[in-house]
């Protein structure tokens, strides 16, 4: 007599999922799966339970310049692009840039290596300053902390932006310049002007119209998704380390399905042709 | 680093952005009464902050270059333009032209007759040397024989010539080209395209979360 009530809201629930369109089903599983992909991953990294990354070669020129920038004492540059915070299209990536460059200023921080950190938003602007703070804050040199090494060279325009990185670059020498964000084809005026005052430059986006123009003018390019991963390998911290187990895994079960679905189309198209009769092709 | 379920400034903080961004994000899948109220207000509000954000920007931008015009740096000269242009495009936006409306966006005379006659023509001309930049980019990549870059010099050289009538007259040109554009093209850039929409779902997830704190000191 207890399992009729449990029965009929069982009942209820069925048909009213079975009202709801099979895409915004679909939808809801591809995103209940991420949040499990999310939890599982989260708890993997916080046991140090990883497994070991393939070697990103791009992120070999900044290392060398962390290593060489605190003999030198010339300024390594950092930006997350001309990006917007506030514009979708850009979002990701501005912020996949400035977590990249935070983790880079917390090195130089202790290390003592200048940094000059450029932006192309407001919104972005305002939070490399406070990582920049927050770095020599917890490098317990806080009197080293000077704002006017963040500067803001445009605002939502990346031809001025890349104006302004040019006339960067002339007056100082850098030790390197590491650019990841939203980038377009504008971008070589800078890149090019980099280049010929032999400043090694770590460049990344996922335009697909700027990144030829990136490996013109620097050998160390990050391709699209490598972006979203530059944290992870710049430090030892669980939190990045997560994001990319679980993109991992994301591309991993795309790949699959992507994989599954040529197969199962070849079959379709060729089940004509086979002498006997695939019992999952039958309608 | 205690867990943020133990540290309660942590948590409200979490919970405040997590909240706010869920209703964001449902509001932007279908309009639902109790909460588009909610969304359009958390957005106006977003856009108030953007606005104050903007005004920080200015004030660091007006500071560093007052900076180098007072300690006679080598680029003081051009620190003044700079100062000059933005007070005069800020005049002309706050207190308009005498004899004109008010403008009330950035594409209204008179701020937008400032761009076009200044801006938009600058901004052409530098991309007009974008040519010349690659040019030297290509020399140099084949100088320093970057077997990335030869390739995509290679490949470039050949999109070129496929598009002289000479070439192009040729059979099997067009569908050759073609066939790389629709295959070997638009693959490689969807597969940079879904691993862009990966990267970004998953870091947009983990910031509704709470994994990812951001805007919290580390």
């Amino acid at each position: 007599m207890a399992l009729r009530p449990a029965m009929e809201k069982f009942s209820t629930l069925f048909a009213t999922l079975y009202l709801i369109p099979a895409q915004a089903i679909l939808g809801l599983l591809i995103i209940f799966m991420m949040i499990g992909f999310t939890w599982l991953h989260h708890a993997q990294a916080l046991h140090g339970n990883l497994p070991k990354f393939r070697p990103l070669p791009a992120l070999d020129t900044l290392r060398a310049a962390l290593r060489r920038g605190a003999e030198t004492g010339r300024a390594i540059h950092l930006s997350p692009g001309a990006g917007s915070i506030g514009q979708p299209p850009a979002m990701a990536q501005t912020m996949a840039g400035i977590l990249a460059a935070a983790r880079v200023i917390e090195e130089t921080a202790l290390k003592g290596t200048p940094v000059l950190v450029t932006s192309g938003d407001a919104v972005a602007h305002l939070a490399l300053k406070g990582a920049l703070r927050q770095a020599y804050q917890h490098a317990g040199q806080a009197q080293d902390y000077a704002p006017a090494s963040v500067r803001l060279l445009a605002l939502e325009a990346p031809t001025a932006y890349a104006m302004g990185l040019m006339t960067t670059y002339s007056p100082q020498r850098f030790e390197a310049s590491q650019i990841i964000g939203p980038l377009g084809p504008e971008f070589i005026l800078a890149g090019e002007e980099a280049a010929q005052y032999s400043i090694p430059q770590l460049v990344g986006t996922t335009s697909v119209s700027a990144l030829p123009l990136l490996f013109l003018v620097s050998p160390s390019v990050l391709i699209g998704e490598e972006i979203f991963a530059t944290e992870a390998y710049l430090t030892a911290s669980s939190t990045p380390q997560a994001r990319l187990l679980t993109q991992d895994a994301l591309r991993l079960t795309l790949s699959l399905l992507v994989v599954g679905g040529l197969l199962f189309q070849s079959l379709v198209a060729l089940q004509p042709m086979l002498p006997f009769t695939l019992p999952f092709l039958v309608p | 680093m205690r867990s943020f379920l133990q540290d309660p400034k942590r948590l409200l903080a979490t919970i405040i952005a997590g909240g706010v961004g869920l209703v964001v994000f449902v509001d932007s899948l279908g309009s639902i009464p109790l909460i588009s109220p909610v969304a359009t207000l958390l957005v106006t509000w977003t856009a108030t902050l953007l606005g104050l954000a903007l005004l920080i920007g200015l004030g660091s931008v007006i500071g560093t270059h007052f900076q180098h015009v007072a300690s006679r740096e080598p680029t003081w000269g051009y620190s003044v333009v700079l100062l000059f242009a933005m007070f005069t495009v800020i005049a002309l936006g706050i207190f308009g032209v005498p004899g004109q409306a008010f403008p009330v966006s950035l594409s209204e005379e008179p701020l937008r007759l400032s761009f076009r006659l200044i801006y938009e023509p600058l901004a052409s001309s530098l991309l007009a040397l974008m040519a010349f930049f690659s040019l030297s980019a290509i020399l140099r990549a084949i100088q320093q024989r970057r077997a990335e870059a030869i390739c995509i010099i290679l490949v470039a050289l050949g999109v070129l010539l496929a598009q002289t009538p000479l070439v192009a007259g040729l059979a099997g040109v067009d569908a050759a080209v073609g066939s790389f554009k629709d295959y070997v093209v638009l693959a490689g850039a969807r597969s940079i395209l879904l691993g862009t929409a990966l990267g970004t779902m998953v870091a947009s997830l983990r910031l509704l979360l709470g994994f990812d704190q951001p805007y919290l000191d580390r």
